[in-house]
């Protein structure tokens, strides 16, 4: 009867630990609403707040990815590489944190979590239950605001062009100075 | 004083040449130690990417071949769309013929992610059974289009040469159309 009882104990206490243990381990995973945008459909290259209800015992970063897209359910569909990284702060218990939007051509906005919890990152680009589709404006005035992004590109990706400027600036340097003697 | 100009003028004219030298000797030392994505001699082109199982693949190890290189992020929509339409193409085409490489190029993704990416398509049925590889960020620079979309499709043709690029979802139609025109 002793030797029962003192099984009985031990896989209760055995049971016990592992239960609090999965305990402990189901809370470090975060808990979190869906993303609010705000505004609902921002504008190309506006600034748009978001904000998200994220609790848990142990969160210590939130991020929100923000990928940008073009002409959504047309077959010239893409989104562009490069992503919005907005870092959120606690706000009395709710995430919130602002980014701008980066392209003048986009459509379109997913995004999603990114929460390191207990050191650990979990990143739900994948979860539906994060991923967050809002719509993009092209903006008030109907420009696509190309003018501006196209220019600093073109600045940055024609390499050469400035070695132009400085062989026609030296050729007018050498020219000026023969004519002065 | 004109013998004086004379020597100023020499003087600067050497210093221009020198520059001159310098610049164009930068330009030189800048293309050698871009190793990573170059032009072959007979002008196929070729870079360098790691599979997923951890091996270095080249695209020149699948020269013969007419080769689609798909850059895409999981991230990404229309790039998940794409899959599926890479899938059909995949089943149409014997080997000897066509490869795909699809080239991660979000560089935060990581292997084991895109491992499970082409799980849970398995889940779903479709099998997507090519080269999956990650970009160190080289081959993104090298190749990616104006306006920085992904999806973003090259094909290659049997010596490595770029015989098609567009960065947008491609349906089966469009590719096949463009496999065709090489294979004729």
């Amino acid at each position: 009867m002793r030797e029962i009882l003192k099984n009985a104990l031990v896989i209760t206490l055995v049971t016990g630990l592992c239960l609090s243990f999965v305990g402990i381990t189901a809370a470090e995973e975060p808990i979190f609403d869906y993303i609010v945008v705000s505004p609902e459909e921002p504008t190309r290259e506006s600034e748009v707040s978001f904000s998200v209800d994220v609790t848990g015992d142990y969160i210590e970063e939130v991020y929100i990815k923000v990928q940008e897209c073009v002409d959504p359910g047309t077959p010239d569909y893409f989104c562009h590489q490069g992503l919005l990284n907005v870092s959120l702060s606690n706000v009395s218990g709710n995430w919130e944190g602002t980014g701008t939007l980066q392209y003048d051509d986009s459509d379109e906005g997913h995004c999603w979590l990114v929460i390191k919890s207990d050191g650990t990152w979990y990143d739900y680009k994948n979860d539906n239950s994060t991923w967050t589709d809002f719509i993009i404006a092209e903006g008030d005035d109907g420009s696509d605001g190309a003018d501006g992004g196209d220019s600093t590109d073109d600045t940055g990706g024609t390499p050469g062009f400035e070695l132009i400027l400085v062989l026609i600036s030296i050729v007018v340097a050498l020219s000026i100075y023969k004519r002065k003697r | 004083m004109e013998v004086k100009n004379i020597k100023s003028l020499k003087t600067l004219t050497s210093i221009v040449l020198l520059l001159l030298l310098l610049s164009l000797l930068s330009g030189c030392i800048e293309l050698s130690t871009d190793d990573n994505n170059v032009n072959d001699s007979d002008g196929g082109e070729d870079f360098t990417f790691t599979v997923i199982n951890g091996t270095v693949k080249r695209l020149s190890d699948y020269l013969g071949r007419i080769v689609i290189m798909d850059m895409w992020a999981i991230s990404c929509e229309p790039c998940q769309y794409q899959m599926l339409e890479l899938e059909k193409v995949y089943e149409n085409y014997s080997r000897g013929d066509l490869e795909i490489i699809s080239i991660n190029v979000a560089i935060y993704e990581t292997s084991q992610q895109i491992i499970d990416f082409i799980e849970v398509f398995k889940e779903f049925g479709y099998e997507l059974s090519w080269v999956f590889g990650n970009d160190d960020g080289s081959i993104w620079e090298e190749y990616q289009m104006p306006r920085g979309g992904i999806p973003t499709i090259y094909i290659f043709d049997k010596n490595g040469n770029i015989y098609y690029s567009e960065e947008s979802y491609h349906p089966y139609s469009t590719l096949v159309e463009k496999i065709d025109e090489l294979l004729e």
